[in-house]
């Protein structure tokens, strides 16, 4: 039992990155139709450049959150201005899929040179005794990273659903066309979207940082668990993902506290591949919905 | 002149949709755009909302040529639309549809009501809720709008469009799918968008009584070419017209 309590909780702070990688996923799917790939690279970015403002440069720890935020915020940027935007009058979304594609690659590569090869990392938000839960020995930073993962999905709700930049992203997300009609710009709001997205991976990549250490290639991996995460819930869902995100952290943490570590990263790909088979449209996703959809 | 259509040539591979399409709306006039299938109204539509892109010619609205602004600018200006087949936002509810409309005239930038997690202020919200009633739709305001029947579905469309605050509508065949007393409530409501907003309203129609019993001045095309410009018992009487509609001899 306290076993199993053990293995929720290590399940749940890995699911939670999945969680949010796969909200960054969606928020780009909504406004564009594109899978943006580089999606896990923001996380990686989160983590290193945590690393290097609050242990290179020596910031005290406020600063370099928010200073980590904006080169992720920036990054995300660009990479939308000086890639999508131009892409995005033609309309050709397999070309635009592999863009994003080539700058994880091109992120991955300047992230090696930069920091090497080495794993980093950097003391928890937080000093003090491990939470004892029945048994369960629960780590301060646990407990941040699934309350920053809540927080961040409260905010996102209320963003989407109470202001009105919010809402015409969604009005964007459901019809584009009549979007552009009602004067809402629409390369504005597709902006935005990668700029959230890449802020969102980035407090996913802080958080877990001092858990499971960072290093230049994880991104890949983790685009990978996101995107399953995405899928599983019906892509384009935000309340999907993070049931996704969580479920296929404890499948995930289950399978190697009682089978064999080494099946870890298969229990992902194995849930992607049921679900793609059985119920393409995700468990919380319509399929007459996805039959709308361009991609 | 409110809207100016000067010499539109169109093609879609070898067809040619429209051929050197000129004519002219009036304020405040409400001008039919008739013809049979294919005739290439919904085309022209599509040109002056700036959803698609025209061969040669020009658009001048309110003076101005706009024959280069995106379909958000043109919005912006004043030029709305609704369509054929009905494109509400059909996952948010019938009121948030009408606030996305008031959008652009009510959020101060595009960042800072991001932030603003109180949404709409009372004003704002008290706008969409009597624009609501002036569509006949205040007892719908929270329902999903998808879930509407399809004559409520073209109101919130009409309703969505007027809270643009537009100086022109385009109206795309609203009354497809509408019964009579349907249609009837919508004729009421279109001269009422005119004479109480002073909208100019382009109107695409089969309902020859809609058409003749609300329009000012009617245009026919055929084969994507202008063939009459006249008032309403005119045009029952032009020869061009009806054999265009039911063929020659």
């Amino acid at each position: 039992m306290t076993l199993l309590l053990q293995f929720l909780f290590s399940g749940l702070t890995t699911g939670s990155v999945y969680a949010l990688v796969g909200i960054g996923f969606n928020i780009v799917y909504n406004s564009t139709s594109i899978i943006n790939l580089a999606q896990g690279e923001f996380v990686v970015i989160g983590g290193l450049m945590m690393w290097f403002f609050l242990e290179g440069m020596q910031f005290p720890f406020s600063v370099s959150f928010s200073l980590t935020l904006l080169t992720a915020a920036v990054i995300g940027l660009i990479m939308e201005r000086l890639t999508i935007k131009p892409l995005l009058k033609k309309g050709d979304l397999l070309l635009m899929i592999m863009v994003t594609i080539a700058i994880s690659i091109l992120i991955r590569g300047i992230l090696m040179f930069k920091f090497g090869k080495d794993p980093y990392t950097y003391p928890a938000f937080t000093e003090g005794e491990p939470i004892n839960f029945y048994g369960a020995v629960i780590t301060q930073q646990t407990l941040w990273v699934i309350g920053i993962t809540v927080l961040c999905i409260i905010l996102l709700y209320l963003f989407f659903n109470k202001t009105m930049t919010g809402r015409a992203m969604r009005a964007c997300s459901i019809n584009i066309r009549a979007a552009r009609l009602m004067g809402i710009n629409v390369s504005k709001v597709v902006m935005l979207s990668f700029i959230i997205s890449s802020v969102i991976g980035a407090l996913g990549g802080i958080a877990i940082t001092p858990i499971s250490l960072m290093e230049y290639d994880k991104g890949a991996m983790l685009s990978v668990k996101g995107f399953c995460a995405a899928i599983m819930g019906g892509l384009g869902r935000n309340r999907g993902a993070v049931a996704g995100g969580f479920s296929i952290g404890i499948l995930e943490a289950l399978t190697a506290g009682y089978i064999h570590s080494g099946f870890k990263d298969a229990i992902a790909l194995l849930i992607m591949l049921f679900i793609l088979f059985v119920k393409p449209a995700g468990i919380f996703g319509k399929a007459e919905i996805m039959k709308l959809r361009k991609f | 002149m409110m809207l100016e259509i000067k010499d539109i040539s169109k093609s879609f591979g070898g067809i040619k949709a429209l051929r050197n399409v000129s004519f002219s709306l009036r304020k405040s006039e409400i001008h039919a755009l008739i013809g049979p299938n294919g005739a290439g109204k919904t085309t022209l539509m599509n040109i002056i909302s700036g959803i698609e892109k025209m061969d040669k010619g020009d658009i001048v609205f309110n003076g101005i040529s706009i024959k280069d602004f995106s379909a958000y600018r043109r919005a912006q200006m004043g030029l709305a639309r609704t369509f054929q087949n009905i494109e509400l936002f059909g996952n948010l509810t019938v009121l948030e549809n009408i606030l996305i409309g008031m959008y652009m005239k009510s959020h101060k930038g595009f960042i800072l009501s991001g932030l603003n997690f109180r949404g709409v202020d009372e004003k704002t919200k008290s706008r969409g809720g009597s624009l609501l009633e002036y569509v006949n739709l205040s007892h719908r305001k929270g329902e999903i709008a998808k879930n509407l029947p399809v004559g409520e579905q073209r109101l919130l469309e009409i309703g969505r469009a007027l809270a643009t605050d537009p100086q022109l509508l385009l109206l795309d065949e609203p009354a497809a799918g509408l019964n009579t007393r349907e249609t009837k409530n919508l004729s009421e409501l279109i001269q009422k968008i005119r004479n109480e907003r002073g909208v100019t309203i382009l109107i695409v129609e089969h309902d020859m009584e809609l058409v003749m019993g609300i329009s000012d001045m009617i245009t026919v095309l055929n084969f994507g070419e202008v063939i009459a410009e006249d008032k309403p018992l005119a045009i029952q009487k032009n020869p061009h017209v009806i054999s265009a509609y039911l063929g020659e001899d």
